[in-house]
Formats: structure tokens, sequence, C-alpha cells
């Protein structure tokens, strides 16, 4: 199971990076579709003469790997979660926004003084970000630099 | 979805460390945990899905039981359940 899953996920992977035209969404459920069933126990029985331990280790090669992390490190990215949940709930609030406001502003300004993280986009791009954009642009560096996470201190001092 | 894997001879304690630490610093939830057969090196496949921002998640637990799944621990197989 865990290669049939590999295998998939490096097939969509591969194509993450073409234009909406050679990949459309349309294709790209199929692609998520199938790496759902790949994990599948039907999956697995369809599989047996493939479900080595050698073949899942292969296929796992081209799965970035994560550090083992330190407690200090833990007791970090908690804070800093913590802190991220709560300034982005203030940026929904659109009843009220006086609180809405500030937060949104506060979330693209630690973005543009820390544009090194986004090397793609510019300060006029992050302006024009609405909170859905904000919100996966903030994943995107913080998946990034997983193992770096000393690189997205200063966002996590700017979510205070 | 997202995979990362894990060093499979570190301590299950470690491991949960770092399972805890790629979820709250990566927006992510753990979905699937196990290991990657008997090969070397010794490695872990952690599958994490999407979450929002804004949800705050209960800490993972990782211990030995009958009824988890197959993990590096390590360096030696063992049955390891998540909990929350």
């Amino acid at each position: 199971m865990v290669t049939n899953r590999a295998k998939t996920l490096g097939l969509i992977y591969k194509k993450l990076n073409d234009d909406t035209n050679s990949y459309p969404w349309e294709r790209a459920r199929v692609d998520l579709k199938n790496y759902f069933f790949a994990g599948t126990f039907d999956d697995a029985l369809n599989s047996l003469t493939i479900d080595t331990g050698a073949e899942a280790s292969d296929a796992t090669k081209d799965v970035q790997g994560l550090k083992i992390k330190t407690l200090a490190q833990l007791v970090t990215a908690t804070t800093c979660d913590d802190d991220r949940a709560a300034i982005f709930l203030k940026a929904r609030d659109k009843d009220h926004p006086d609180i809405s406001g500030p937060a949104i502003a506060k979330l693209k300004k630690a973005l543009t003084d820390n544009i090194d993280l986004a090397p793609d986009k510019t300060a006029a791009d992050i302006n024009a970000l609405d909170e859905h954009g904000l919100e996966a642009l903030y994943k995107e560096i913080f998946r990034r630099f997983l193992d770096t996470p000393e690189k997205t201190q200063k966002l996590c001092d700017a979510f205070k | 979805m997202e995979d990362r894997t894990i060093d499979g001879d570190s301590s299950l304690k470690d491991q949960e460390i770092t399972l805890n630490f790629a979820e709250k610093q990566g927006v992510l939830k753990l979905v699937s945990y196990v290991s990657n057969g008997d090969g070397e090196p010794h490695l872990n496949l952690a599958t994490f899905e999407d979450r929002d921002i804004t949800e705050v998640l209960p800490s993972l637990t990782l211990t030995e039981s009958s009824g988890g799944s197959d993990v590096w621990v390590s360096g030696v197989i063992k049955k390891v359940a998540v909990t929350r």
C-alpha cells in the first residue's frame, strides 16, 4: 500500500508545474482519487506481488524527509500555531471590519517585511491577496521551511 | 496531501515530537503513519492532509499497541497506534 501510494503521489507531483491546459483540475481530481484508492485494502490485495518492503523503500525515496525535531522546537511551533490561528480568526471576522481590517493588514505586512520567503511574489501581489489568498501563501511558506523553522520565526513573531 | 519520511532509527518520543511539530508548524493533520516495509534505510511514511489555519489540533500521541500499524521505532518494527 505504501508503494502504490508513494508512486501515485510521485505522478501527481510531476504534473504540478504543468499549465492548467495540460493538467486541468478534472485530471488532478482523478489522480487524487487514485491516490486515495492506492492506500486501500482492496488495492493492497490487487498488488500483493509488488508490495514488498524493498519496493516500498524504493517508492519512498522520492518523498522528502523530515528531520527529527526537539521539544523546544515543538513548543515554539505550538505557540506560533496558536498565534497564527488567532490572527486569522480576526481576519475572518467580516462583521467587525475594525477587527478584520487591522488583522489582514498585519498579515500582509509580515509577508512584505519578509518577502524573501516568497521569492515569486511582489509587495503588490501580497497587497492584492484576500484572506483566502493569504492563508494559502502562509501555508505554502510554512510547509516549504518545515526543516528550517528559524527562517519563518519572524512571521511567528509578527503574529503576536 | 503531503507525505514526509521520518527516521525510523529514532525513538518513539522523538517521532511523536516531530509529527506534532509538522502538524503545528505546517498547518497539517496526520492521516496515516506506517513503516516503509522491512528495507533499508528504516523510514516511516507520514501522510498529512490540509487543515484550516484557524483549527487548533489536540496533540497526537504514539503508543505501542497490538492494534496499531507497523512503524520503525529505534530501528525495530513495532505496532504503533496514533491517538489524540
